[in-house]
């Protein structure tokens, strides 16, 4: 408890205490002296991700003075390193099915993993709406910056844990894609935000969409294009409800154009919001149809 | 596996310039403290204005200083005072009162000058004349500055002794010059007052050329002999200032055939802003002219700061000093001589560099010991105008904080920091910069392989 007294666990000689503590842990798991119980050992990878969030914090709060972001990406990097260690060491052993493998599956996989993961999501959340990202003293570029390959990392690593663990949850594989489009549509938002907020000069605030010309211009072009990639994969496919995704969202472009943009005084700004959205629904007319319905994807895409 | 191999000795015999770090010596616990800058921290420093200096307590926190430059702490001139002998003349008060019937002689001999008074007769019903003895002095035409007298007398001991001095340019009109009450105790403690202060503009019009010393009262025989008057007067010197030299590395010389220059390159081994200049003659009884130019690359055109004669007429005087230039910061310096213009020897001349180094008035806030560390691009450098720190500040105050003096390594130690300091002119490593991009390039090639394996699965799926 000294060590946390000096803010770091590692302080006064947790460098030497921790680690040999967790591999104390684990060999003693491994020699089944500690009863197979997942609330008995889940707590380790929980334990392992606070002690390893907090080092992090500390140590990169003296190696990157300049900015915040690349100590708070520690959060989420210790624990996607954990569900990645377990995922990587579960399939390594899914060679041999037996009830035994299947019960281990259970305890790391999914229930050491799930606060792990319900964590990631939250911290998804909050920092794309909430930081700016500001990547110092490296310059920012969207997708080359710490935050935004955090968040995407985060965002692709929940997938493929909701693959391996999708048998023991069947409604994950209900809100794994509203999960996703969420997760995904805030981190394109985000990096748009965060982009004109570093290139633009833009304010880093949510209610500048209301406010600010560049950015209502830049918001309306985002999700038109985003609507125009929906419903050109859903015309592909063949999957309807996806293209009423895409269709929503254009509508809701649309909605802005006449309720937000058209009241800025950004004459510039807003002719290309209404030229930009015009050309996106002609494209979208022309390449992305409404595919019929109880219509077989193959089909489509034969025509 | 060989790659990171490579990386690792890589990283590890590069030879990067590295930040110092020194112990403050101090020994109270006092809230302020003054540090003088040695050589050993602009062999460290990779900015001429210290801006990677900084300095921390035992917290590691950085506390504030403000950087003091020379010329606001040390005068630039200095009074000296010098005393020389006046001769004088003792006469009748009656005599200077009625000057149109004075005769004054001037006696020179190989021994001694003297001056002769002849007065003649009052006019009949004249009142009777006071009979106290003056001194007279004549300065002559040309003389320091005086602003004090000083007098040694004989006679009249424990008594106060009021005394004037009055000056004229023509003997006929008197003025004030000062006065003084002058004391000369014998008897228990010995206390002797025989300063004269004279009037700041006593002689304003500059065309004073007598003074007087007389008593106060007319009536006053006098009880006293002056034997010595002395004047007393200011000489405005100039103090040399201490500065920090370096002897930069001398590069190449080179003569121009067609033109018949042939310059002189030195490169200067650490960030070290000079403000003057010694040049060091290699033969006696030189004189030349020399241009000097600086620039910081060696793709850079020279930029000529100076055109001086340089000489060396005695050889216990071989440096030929160069001062009142700018401060300037550069890493390549060149002595060009003409042989059209006393050209140089096959010898070639020694350069120095000095610059007199500021001071760092710093603020002990928190627990000893502190460090002062230079060399590492700080992201916060914590320096503040010395009016917040001080806000009654003046060079006395400043020069009255108690002194914290920086504790030097052992020889070993500098040797080692001296030969990384060769290195202060090339940028440093950025190491963290690398790294970050490095973790960035990482995380993406990290993501890139989720992509594809979520790809993979959903093929499979």
């Amino acid at each position: 408890m000294m060590a946390f007294d000096h803010s770091h666990p590692f302080a006064e000689y947790g460098y030497l205490a921790w680690p040999a503590a967790f591999v104390a842990y684990a060999w003693l798991m491994a020699r089944d002296a500690i009863p197979n119980k997942a609330w008995l050992r889940a707590p380790l990878l929980w334990l392992l991700a606070i002690i390893g969030g907090m080092e992090w914090q500390y140590q990169l709060n003296h190696f990157v003075v300049e900015s915040n972001v690349w100590n708070e990406i520690g959060w989420a990097i210790v624990p996607m390193i954990i569900i990645a260690t377990v995922m990587r060491w579960q399939s390594s052993k899914n060679t041999i099915d037996s009830k035994r493998k299947i019960a281990s599956k259970r305890t790391w996989l999914w229930i050491a993993c799930v606060p792990l993961a319900l964590f990631l999501v939250g911290w998804f959340m909050l920092m794309s709406l909430h930081s700016s990202g500001n990547a110092a003293p490296l310059p920012y570029i969207p997708l080359l910056n710490p935050l935004d390959i955090t968040l995407a990392g985060v965002l692709l690593l929940l997938l493929l844990w909701q693959r391996a663990v999708g048998e023991f949850f069947s409604l994950l594989n209900t809100v794994k894609p509203i999960l996703a489009a969420i997760m995904g549509f805030a981190l394109l938002n985000g990096m748009l935000l965060r982009t004109l907020h570093h290139w633009a000069g833009t304010p880093f605030e949510w209610t500048s969409i209301f406010s600010n010309s560049i950015v209502q211009m830049a918001f309306t072009i985002l999700w038109a294009l985003t609507a125009f990639v929906l419903m050109l994969l859903a015309h592909k496919r063949g999957q309807r409800q996806i293209w009423i995704v895409g269709a929503g969202l254009m509508g809701l472009v649309v909605a802005k154009l006449f309720l937000l943009d058209l009241a800025q005084h950004g004459s510039v700004e807003r002719i290309v919001s209404f030229i930009g959205a015009g050309i996106m629904l002609l494209v979208m007319g022309y390449f992305a149809p409404l595919p019929p319905a109880n219509t077989n994807a193959k089909e489509v895409l034969a025509a | 596996m060989k790659i990171i191999t490579s990386l690792i000795v890589i990283l590890l015999t590069a030879h990067p310039a590295m930040a110092a770090s020194y112990k403050l010596d101090i020994k109270d616990n006092k809230p302020f403290y003054q540090t003088n800058i040695p050589l050993e921290i602009y062999k460290q420093t990779h900015s001429s204005n210290l801006q990677d200096l900084t300095i921390t307590n035992a917290a590691g926190e950085q506390v504030p200083y403000a950087l003091m430059p020379y010329e606001e702490l040390h005068p630039e001139t200095t009074n000296r005072k010098e005393t020389i002998n006046l001769q004088f003349a003792p006469i009748k008060i009656n005599a200077l009162q009625n000057s149109n019937n004075m005769q004054l002689a001037l006696e020179k001999s190989a021994a001694a000058t003297s001056i002769n008074i002849t007065t003649y007769d009052t006019k009949p019903g004249d009142a009777k004349p006071a009979t106290s003895t003056v001194f007279l002095i004549d300065l002559g035409t040309k003389y320091p500055p005086i602003n004090e007298l000083l007098v040694d007398w004989q006679g009249g001991e424990n008594t106060l002794h009021n005394i004037q001095v009055l000056s004229s340019a023509d003997l006929k009109n008197w003025v004030i010059a000062g006065d003084a009450t002058l004391v000369s105790s014998t008897s228990g403690n010995s206390i002797t007052q025989h300063h004269i202060k004279l009037n700041n503009n006593w002689n304003i019009a500059g065309d004073a050329r007598y003074l007087q010393i007389r008593p106060s009262d007319d009536n006053d025989t006098g009880s006293i002999t002056i034997t010595q008057v002395q004047a007393r007067y200011d000489i405005l010197q100039t103090v040399e200032a201490t500065a920090l030299w370096q002897a930069p590395r001398l590069i190449s010389r080179e003569l121009e055939e067609k033109t018949g220059l042939i310059n002189i390159d030195f490169e200067s081994f650490w960030h070290y802003p000079a403000s003057r200049l010694k040049v060091w003659l290699p033969q006696a009884n030189t004189i030349t002219y020399a241009t000097i130019f600086v620039r910081n690359a060696t793709n850079q055109p020279w930029k000529q700061i100076a055109y001086r004669e340089l000489h060396r007429y005695k050889e216990s005087e071989p440096f030929s000093s160069i001062s009142n230039m700018p401060a300037i910061d550069a890493r390549y310096w060149r002595l060009q001589f003409n042989q059209a213009q006393g050209g140089i020897g096959a010898e070639s001349p020694t350069l120095y560099l000095g610059w007199p180094p500021p001071t760092i008035v710093w603020n002990a806030r928190g627990q000893a010991p502190f460090t002062l560390a230079v060399g590492e691009n700080p992201n916060i450098v914590n320096t503040i105008p010395i009016s917040s720190m001080l806000p009654k500040y003046d060079a006395q105050t400043i020069n009255k904080l108690p002194v914290a003096n920086l504790i030097i390594a052992n020889q070993a130690m500098q040797d080692a920091l001296s030969a990384q300091a060769a290195s202060t002119w090339v940028a440093a490593r950025d190491y963290k910069t690398w790294l970050l991009w490095g973790g960035l390039g990482l995380g993406v090639l990290l993501l890139a392989g989720m992509a594809y394996s979520l790809l993979k699965s959903e093929r499979k799926n």
